[in-house]
């Protein structure tokens, strides 16, 4: 403890010298060098089904009705010089009580135009939305769909995509006539809920016409770890410690004029489990009027033969207000074939109505 | 068929008188950069690579220093109609989606035209649009916009 003081009495003069040093070798104003910026999302879901969907309670949606996946967020960027940078997002949300905690941060390294070095806590690049699924107003619906985002952990979860990993990745960049092309290759480590996904190691590839249309394919595997969830039985836990996980996702996106569309489509095995032999798909249809936009969606979730089967039907419209204001209403129809899908053990209605309300904005 | 020859005349009048005003309104938009450059000429999909930061270098030339007009401003409703496609909206979502990644950040903003020539003639690498009126030897037009 003495040391630890001691330590903490010499840090002092030390940071506020460094602190001097570079404030005085940097711009005269330190904000031309950090940025900052923020986005908040409100969110209410009901259901017409005791049990809940997409989470426990305390996380999913059920008919007593919840503002679960409400969230508030801080971006800060600065740049060291210019070819080097720090990122960084502070998120607290509903369903973690706003514990305030570091989203994603990560050092940025611009090799050349075209390369780029990135080490840190880096948002997972797969899935067309997912390094910035949690910023509502960045696209249609009130949530990413869940068949390929939803977090919700094995048996019943898809999955697919994962929220950050700590390691390190290699970008490149390329512009070719209309086209841009991109890839990114990643490796590191999945901290889970009662388990890890070790040495995971992975790609994505991305090919963006005139920023009209956006094809994305991605594949990655890694080990899991620790599994220690106690949402699963132990036998189960046990079958999953060890066992690769691969998944593989492929995907477009397109905006042209008022038409805006949306397709993935993920695959997903977890060693031999039968469980989790998951294939699922989403398509998006949506049309801008003017400050409005109706869409549909309509998600499939297939977790291997005699597994669980379930659709859902979406029908929303979104509603520009302001320039950095978004509001939402969704109507839902989930169909389970076979099994539980994404709602929690339990025997659910095979017909479910939802209806979802929500804000977002960027500041 | 009377009242349709009248109702096409009508319809023609009102078309020319509008193209007229808004050719009075606002003659045409340039692309201008920083004469040191070295760049004489633009294809609009560059400009377009380079004002979503998709594109960081001028094409043969420095590094790229973007800079937009505020919205608002007439310049900036035809640049970003003609060559970005995008509206005020479309542009907000798709830099929320840059900025809140960890990617990008969108261009520098100034007020109007003669700031944008003050920025553009002054910083090494400078890009950015105005009024075609507005551009004189400071900086040198890349691409014209109709």
């Amino acid at each position: 403890m003495t040391t630890n003081t001691n330590n903490v009495k010499r840090a002092i003069p030390v940071a506020m010298g460094l602190a001097l040093t570079s404030s005085m070798a940097l711009a005269e104003d330190w904000t031309d060098r950090v940025e900052l910026g923020g986005f908040a999302s409100a969110n209410f879901h009901v259901t017409d089904e005791a049990q809940s969907f997409n989470g426990p309670e305390n996380v999913g949606y059920d008919k007593q009705g919840s503002f679960n996946g409400t969230r508030y967020a801080l971006n800060i960027r600065s740049f060291v010089n210019d070819r080097l940078s720090f990122s960084g997002q502070v998120l607290a949300a509903k369903e973690e009580d706003y514990a305030v905690h570091m989203n994603w941060f990560f050092g940025s390294l611009a090799v050349n135009d075209n390369l780029e070095l990135r080490g840190g806590l880096i948002k997972f690049p797969v899935g067309l939305v997912n390094e910035y699924v949690d910023v509502g107003y960045s696209y249609l619906w009130l949530r990413a769909p869940a068949v390929i985002y939803s977090e919700l952990g094995p048996p019943n979860g898809p999955q697919l995509v994962r929220e950050a990993y700590t390691g390190g990745s290699l970008l490149w960049n390329q512009s070719v006539g209309d086209w841009t092309l991109g890839a990114d290759v990643f490796g590191g480590e999945v901290a889970l809920e009662g388990a890890s996904v070790r040495k995971t190691l992975g790609v994505t590839l991305r090919a963006d016409w005139s920023d009209t249309v956006q094809f994305q394919f991605s594949t990655y595997e890694g080990t899991m770890m620790g599994v220690d969830n106690a949402s699963l039985d132990a036998d189960m836990a046990k079958m999953m410690e060890g066992s690769e996980h691969r998944a593989t996702l492929v995907g477009v996106k397109a905006d042209w004029n008022d038409v805006i569309f949306y397709a993935e489509k993920g695959h997903v095995t977890m060693g031999d489990m039968k469980a989790m032999k998951g294939s699922n798909w989403y398509a998006t249809l949506g049309y801008r009027l003017g400050d409005f936009t109706p869409h549909f969606t309509y998600q499939s979730l297939d977790q291997g033969e005699g597994e669980d089967k379930q659709t859902t039907s979406t029908v929303g419209l979104r509603w520009d207000a302001m320039s950095n204001i978004a509001f939402k209403a969704e109507f839902s129809r989930i169909k389970t074939d076979a099994g539980v899908g994404l709602f929690q053990q339990g025997s659910p209605a095979s017909s479910v109505n939802m209806v979802g309300l929500g804000a977002d904005l960027v500041f | 068929m009377r009242t349709t020859k009248y109702f096409t005349r009508r319809v023609l009048f009102t078309l020319v008188v509008a193209m007229l005003a808004s050719g009075v309104a606002l003659a045409e938009v340039v692309v201008v950069v920083n004469p040191g450059s070295g760049v004489s000429s633009l294809s609009k999909g560059d400009v377009k690579k380079l004002f979503l930061g998709k594109m960081k270098s001028l094409p043969g030339g420095p590094k790229a220093v973007v800079v937009e007009q505020a919205p608002g401003s007439p310049a900036r409703d035809v640049f970003n109609a003609k060559v970005l496609k995008k509206n005020d909206k479309k542009l907000k979502a798709y830099w929320s989606k840059m900025i809140f990644s960890g990617k990008g950040k969108p261009p520098e903003q100034v007020a109007n035209d003669a700031e944008v020539k003050a920025f553009v003639s002054s910083t090494p690498g400078g890009i950015g649009y105005m009024d075609g009126s507005a551009a004189d030897d400071s900086v040198t037009v890349v691409l014209t916009i109709p």
